[in-house]
C-alpha cells in the first residue's frame, strides 16, 4: 500500500530546491521541509510517541503544523487536531473522546490547562512557542537527526481524528486513515488537474480536513503548497498575488468577502488563478457571477461533507444551464435521495441527501453504532435536503440537521442553547440560524426568561463568552414571551425568525457593538 | 491577575505570535487577523468582564480600538476611572 510520507520523500528527492511551502514570512524548500519532517519524526519517537499512538494539537495553519503531520505519516502515529478558540473544557472533552495521549500545543493552552486541570493523558506535552514548564520545547527538535526514522508503517495507519461536535456537545470522532487521506488527495489532484506546476492555497483552519488535504496534496506531486493562517479577505488578495496562486478550495463565506473586496476600485490585481473551488454552502448567483468576472478562471462548486469528503462537483464554464446545481457526483461517489423512511425517492423528488463513496471516512472512532445509525443501505444520510434532476445533477434545498453554518464553521444549537440554559434566570432559549451578508449566517438566541426574573443581555453575553467558542457567540439575542411551538408542545425552530419578527420589531439588537466592527 | 497589557497581547497571540521583531503597540490585530468579525464578539465581552468596563459604541466604532497599543491605553484609562469612583 502506499504511504503518505513516501509519496512526500520522494518528491523532495526528485525537487529538493523547489518551494514546498509557504506560510506568511517562511518559505521552505522540499528539502528543508523534509529535514523538518524528519527531525519531528525522530524527535516524537524520542519523546516516547509509540507507533499507533494519539496526539492531540490545538492546531494552527503553520509550517510546524505542516511538517508535524507528515511526521505523524511516517512514524504511524494519529493527530487529533483541535480548534485552538474552543474553551479550554471542550478541548480536554474532545481530547477524551480520541484518546489522546500526547499534548502539542503553545504556551497559551498549558496556562490554561494549569489553571483548570491538567489533561491526565501521562504522555508527551510539548510546546509550540517557546519554553513552559513541564513542557519539551519543539526546538529542541533541531539536534535530532534528519534522516527518516525505520518504521513498519503500511499506509493503514489511522492519521487524523477530526471533532464533529462542537463545545458541551459529545464529541464525535470522525476516524481518517492514511489511506483515507491519500484516496482523498488523489481524487481531488485528478479532478482539478493538479500538477506540480501548481501553488495550491490553504486559507481554511488546518484543524478542518480540507486544510489539510490542500496542504497534503501538492506535497504529494511536488507542487507547492500556500498556507495562510489568518483570513481577511485583504490577506488572502495579497497572498495570491504575492504567491501567484494558481489553485485553491475556499468556503463560500470567505468568497463572499473576497467578491465585496474585489468589486472595490481599490481591488488589487490577480492573474494568477486558473481555477477556484467554492465549498461548505452554495453562494449567491451574483457573488459568483463577481467571482467569474474579476478572478478570469475556472470556477467550480462541490458539495460533500466531513465523513464522505467530495461528493459533487460542478464546473460552471461547462454547465451553464446548470448554475443552480452543486452537480454530478464524483466516479467515487453515488447520490442517493432518501425519504424519512430511507426509500429512494426519483428525480425531481426532494428528500435527504445519501452518499456512498469510497472517499468515504473509516467511521466514528470508537462508535461504530453511531455510523451504523447514519447510513441507510450503505448510504451515509448527510442530514441535507436536495433533489436530483433527470441528468444526474444535484440540487441542495437546505439542511435537515440543525445546524448553524456561521463562516464555513458548523455550530451546533443545542450547545449554545445548553451553556445558556444554566443561568438560572433563563426559562427557555432556542439558538438558531440569522442570515448575514459577512458570515452567511450567524448566530441568534431566542430567549424566555423565568417569570418574575430580571434578564439581561448583558449576562447572556458574559455566559457565552466564558464558556463557548468565538463562533458559537450569539451574535442576536431576541426576548420573547414565549417560543414557537406544536400542538405537542415541541419547539417549532422554522417559526423562531416569525416569533422574533412578531415580538421583537423595535427591540435593539444586541452587538451591532462587537459584531460590525471590523 | 494579568495586567492589562498581558491580557491583551496573550489573548491576541492565542493562536499565532506577532512577527519577531514587530512592534506590537502598532499592529491593527483586525486587519492582520489576529481577531476576526467572529472573535471580535468574545474579546470584547471577555475584556470589559476582566477589567470591570463597558465600551461605548463610539469607542468600538472608533479606527484606535483595532489597534494594540491603542485599545490598551483606552482599557487602563476605563480600568483606573473604575477604580477612582
Amino acid at each position: 500500500m502506499e504511504r503518505i510520507a513516501d509519496l512526500f520523500y520522494s518528491s523532495a528527492e526528485k525537487h529538493p530546491q523547489k518551494t514546498a511551502i509557504w506560510c506568511e514570512d517562511a518559505a521552505l524548500t522540499y528539502s528543508e521541509l523534509a529535514a523538518l519532517a524528519a527531525r519531528y519524526s525522530n524527535f516524537l519517537l524520542k519523546n516516547g510517541v509509540s507507533y499507533g499512538d494519539h496526539i492531540g494539537i490545538p492546531m494552527n495553519n503553520s509550517v510546524e503544523s505542516a511538517a508535524l503531520m507528515i511526521a505523524a505519516a511516517d512514524i504511524g502515529a494519529a493527530l487529533v487536531p483541535i480548534n485552538p478558540t474552543l474553551p479550554y473544557s471542550a478541548i480536554k472533552a474532545a481530547f477524551a473522546s480520541g484518546d489522546v495521549r500526547h499534548i502539542i500545543a503553545r504556551r497559551s493552552f498549558y496556562e490554561e490547562s494549569e489553571k483548570n486541570g491538567e489533561l491526565a493523558s501521562g504522555g508527551a506535552r510539548i510546546c509550540l512557542d517557546g519554553e513552559f514548564e513541564g513542557t519539551v520545547s519543539i526546538r529542541r527538535a533541531a539536534e535530532e537527526s534528519c534522516s527518516r526514522p525505520e518504521t513498519d508503517v503500511t499506509g493503514s495507519e489511522r492519521l487524523i481524528l477530526t471533532m464533529t461536535s462542537g463545545s458541551t456537545g459529545a464529541p464525535k470522532p470522525i476516524e481518517l486513515t492514511q489511506e483515507n487521506k491519500l484516496l482523498r488527495a488523489k481524487a481531488h489532484i485528478r479532478l482539478y488537474g493538479i500538477t506540480e506546476s501548481d501553488r495550491v492555497l490553504a486559507a481554511t483552519p488546518l484543524y478542518h480536513s480540507l486544510a489539510e488535504r490542500l496542504v497534503i496534496m501538492p506535497l504529494l506531486i511536488g507542487a507547492s503548497s500556500v498556507l495562510l493562517p489568518r483570513f481577511t479577505p485583504q490577506l488572502w488578495l495579497k497572498c495570491v498575488e504575492q504567491r501567484k496562486v494558481t489553485f485553491t478550495i475556499a468556503v463560500s463565506a470567505q468568497l463572499s468577502q473576497i467578491a465585496q473586496l474585489l468589486s472595490s476600485p481599490f481591488a488589487p490585481e490577480t492573474g494568477s488563478l486558473r481555477c477556484v473551488v467554492s465549498s461548505s454552502a452554495l453562494l449567491e448567483a451574483h457573488v459568483r457571477n463577481e467571482l467569474i468576472d474579476k478572478l478570469r478562471c475556472d470556477f467550480h462548486e462541490m458539495y460533500g461533507t466531513s465523513e464522505t469528503s467530495t461528493a459533487t462537483s460542478i464546473n460552471f464554464r461547462e454547465a451553464l444551464c446548470k448554475r443552480q446545481s452543486v452537480g454530478r457526483a464524483l466516479p467515487e461517489a453515488e447520490i442517493r435521495i432518501l425519504d424519512d423512511d430511507g426509500r429512494p425517492l426519483r428525480s425531481g423528488e426532494t428528500g435527504e441527501i445519501a452518499v456512498k463513496s469510497s472517499l468515504m471516512c473509516s467511521g466514528y472512532y470508537k462508535m461504530p453504532e453511531a455510523m451504523e445509525a447514519a447510513k441507510a443501505d450503505g448510504f451515509f444520510r448527510t442530514g441535507d435536503m436536495g433533489f436530483l434532476d433527470e441528468d444526474g445533477y444535484l440540487f441542495f434545498c437546505g439542511r435537515k440537521k440543525e445546524i448553524i453554518i456561521t463562516g464555513g464553521i458548523n455550530v451546533y444549537p443545542q450547545d449554545v442553547e445548553n451553556c445558556v440554559r444554566e443561568l438560572p434566570e433563563v426559562r427557555e432559549c432556542a439558538a438558531f440560524s440569522y442570515p448575514d451578508e459577512r458570515l452567511g449566517e450567524v448566530v441568534a438566541l431566542a430567549v424566555v426568561a423565568e417569570e418574575g426574573r430580571t434578564l439581561k443581555k448583558r449576562a447572556i453575553q458574559v455566559q457565552c463568552a466564558k464558556n463557548l467558542a468565538d463562533f458559537q457567540q450569539p451574535h442576536k439575542i431576541f426576548f420573547l414571551p414565549e417560543l414557537p411551538k406544536n400542538p405537542m408542545g415541541k419547539l417549532v425552530k422554522s417559526k423562531l425568525l416569525e416569533a422574533v419578527r412578531l415580538y421583537c420589531e423595535d427591540a435593539p439588537e444586541i452587538f451591532e457593538k462587537g459584531a460590525e466592527r471590523s | 491577575m494579568k495586567s492589562v497589557r498581558e491580557f491583551v497581547l496573550d489573548y491576541l497571540q492565542k493562536e499565532y505570535s506577532f512577527p519577531e521583531g514587530a512592534d506590537a503597540d502598532s499592529i491593527n490585530y483586525i486587519e492582520n487577523g489576529y481577531a476576526d468579525s467572529i472573535g471580535l464578539l468574545k474579546f470584547v465581552v471577555e475584556l470589559e468582564e476582566e477589567f470591570g468596563i463597558e465600551f461605548t459604541d463610539e469607542e468600538l466604532s472608533s479606527p484606535g480600538f483595532k489597534v494594540t497599543g491603542e485599545l490598551i491605553k483606552l482599557v487602563e484609562k476605563k480600568a483606573k476611572l473604575n477604580e477612582d469612583s
